[in-house]
């Protein structure tokens, strides 16, 4: 898994998945009346984040059309033929997905460290 | 720098705690990512990597698990204290159980073995991760809405609580549901015609009567995530037995793989099956598993 992909295909799929996040943060805001001046501000600041996602996928995607042109005259040249990297059989996940799993995993162990530790001993403020 | 984190830690904390306390909701993701990290690669059995699984174990589970006990502790919430101890046992259960699972995955064929790591793991685990984090969201949204009185918000936090739980449980009925070969589960396809004439046997049947009641307690759940209201009795006793009656399925699920692994290795074993059987291949009853029923209950528009 995530072998064949090139770099542009793992910037788009983060890019995607950050799009998508960001549109269902909006949607979970849609039934709410904002009023105050920081919810609107943190409406503003996800909205253009999803924006300029979705801004960036597109111009890859224009700029993927448009080179390929070139790179078939190339391909045809070499006598090389475009791979195909469906229907793999694969053996394992990659180390990719692994690691994403295994950090976010590290990142509850650090914040439930943080919760035990709590340096500035003033989280019971907040109740 | 030294005053911009003290400035911004103690706020993250803040939102740690209350993430974790006001909707556990850090609880289904995670482990739906711990169980996917330790299936990742089935066929890897050398020492590092079975010491790398182990090491995650105890920094997940135990070590992660004992933290938040002792905040809780300081905190003077023992009964999230204590729900932090049980769930110790819990995860120890649960990692016993994978590392049973990923030696009968490491036997399957490989194409099924793909399709497994594919569908069934990678997928549908971020499907239900993609989900959580919708849930997520709305709890959110709610504390932004209700940012001076957050209490108003416990009814969100426990419906998003209790159906995050439901799909990691169904997250996992489809991973141990595909755990066998094709051949071993003998596993077919509910149609709307079987679901129709109800020509299902006894275990199919109760499966099915759970599963439904299931869906309308999510059902019921869903419609008041959105409501902002103190905590209520109606959420956490439908989540309950919503949960209780998944985790029945899920049992029964088990214990039907852990059977049927153990008839098969069984048959192949013994001197009739060598001798007698041209082609060498196992074969089970015909049966639906827990995945089959919920996909075919989709289907129908039940669930």
């Amino acid at each position: 898994m995530m072998k064949g992909l090139t770099l542009r295909d793992k910037v788009n799929g983060f890019l995607i998945v950050l799009m998508g996040a960001c549109g269902m943060f909006l949607f979970c805001l849609t039934s709410g009346g904002a009023e105050k001046g920081d919810t609107i501000g943190a409406i503003f600041v996800v909205g253009i984040i999803g924006g300029l996602s979705l801004t960036m996928v597109i111009l890859s995607e224009v700029i993927s059309v448009v080179r390929p042109v070139n790179n078939t005259l190339e391909d045809n040249q070499d006598g090389r033929e475009g791979e195909r990297v469906t229907g793999e059989i694969i053996p394992e996940i990659s180390n990719f997905w692994l690691g994403i799993t295994v950090i976010l995993t590290l990142l509850h162990t650090a914040l439930s460290a943080a919760y035990a530790i709590d340096p500035w001993d003033d989280w019971w403020y907040f109740w | 720098m030294k005053p911009l984190i003290h400035c911004f830690a103690p706020r993250l904390t803040h939102f740690a705690i209350l993430f974790r306390h006001r909707s556990n909701l850090i609880f289904p993701v995670t482990t739906t990512m711990y169980v996917m990290s330790v299936m990742a690669k089935p066929l890897r059995t050398d020492k590092h990597y079975i010491n790398f699984i182990y090491a995650h174990f105890f920094q997940y589970a135990i070590l992660g698990e004992l933290l938040w006990f002792i905040g809780s502790m300081r905190g003077a919430w023992y009964s999230v204290a204590i729900g932090n101890l049980v769930r110790i046992p819990f995860f120890a259960l649960l990692f016993k159980l994978m590392l049973g699972l990923r030696k009968i995955i490491s036997k399957l064929p490989h194409v099924e073995l793909s399709n497994f790591l594919v569908s069934a793991l990678l997928i549908k685990g971020a499907a239900c991760m993609a989900t959580v984090l919708f849930f997520a969201f709305e709890l959110i949204s709610c504390w932004i809405e209700e940012i001076d009185d957050t209490t108003f918000c416990n009814n969100t936090s426990t419906a998003a609580l209790y159906l995050s739980t439901f799909l990691m449980f169904s997250t996992f009925l489809g991973i141990i549901s595909k755990a066998l070969s094709r051949s071993e589960r003998g596993e077919i396809i509910l149609t709307k015609e079987r679901l129709a004439t109800f020509n299902l046997n006894f275990k199919e049947k109760l499966q099915i009567c759970c599963l439904q009641v299931v869906a309308w307690c999510a059902m019921l759940l869903l419609s008041s995530l959105g409501v902002a209201s103190e905590y209520n009795n109606t959420n956490t006793l439908v989540g309950m037995v919503g949960l209780v009656l998944l985790v029945f399925i899920f049992v029964i699920e088990g214990w039907h793989l852990l059977n049927t692994h153990k008839k098969n290795a069984a048959r192949m074993q013994s001197p009739e099956f060598n001798s007698l059987s041209k082609v060498k291949e196992v074969k089970s009853d015909r049966r639906l598993s827990g995945a089959q029923l919920v996909e075919g209950m989709t289907l129908g528009g039940m669930v």
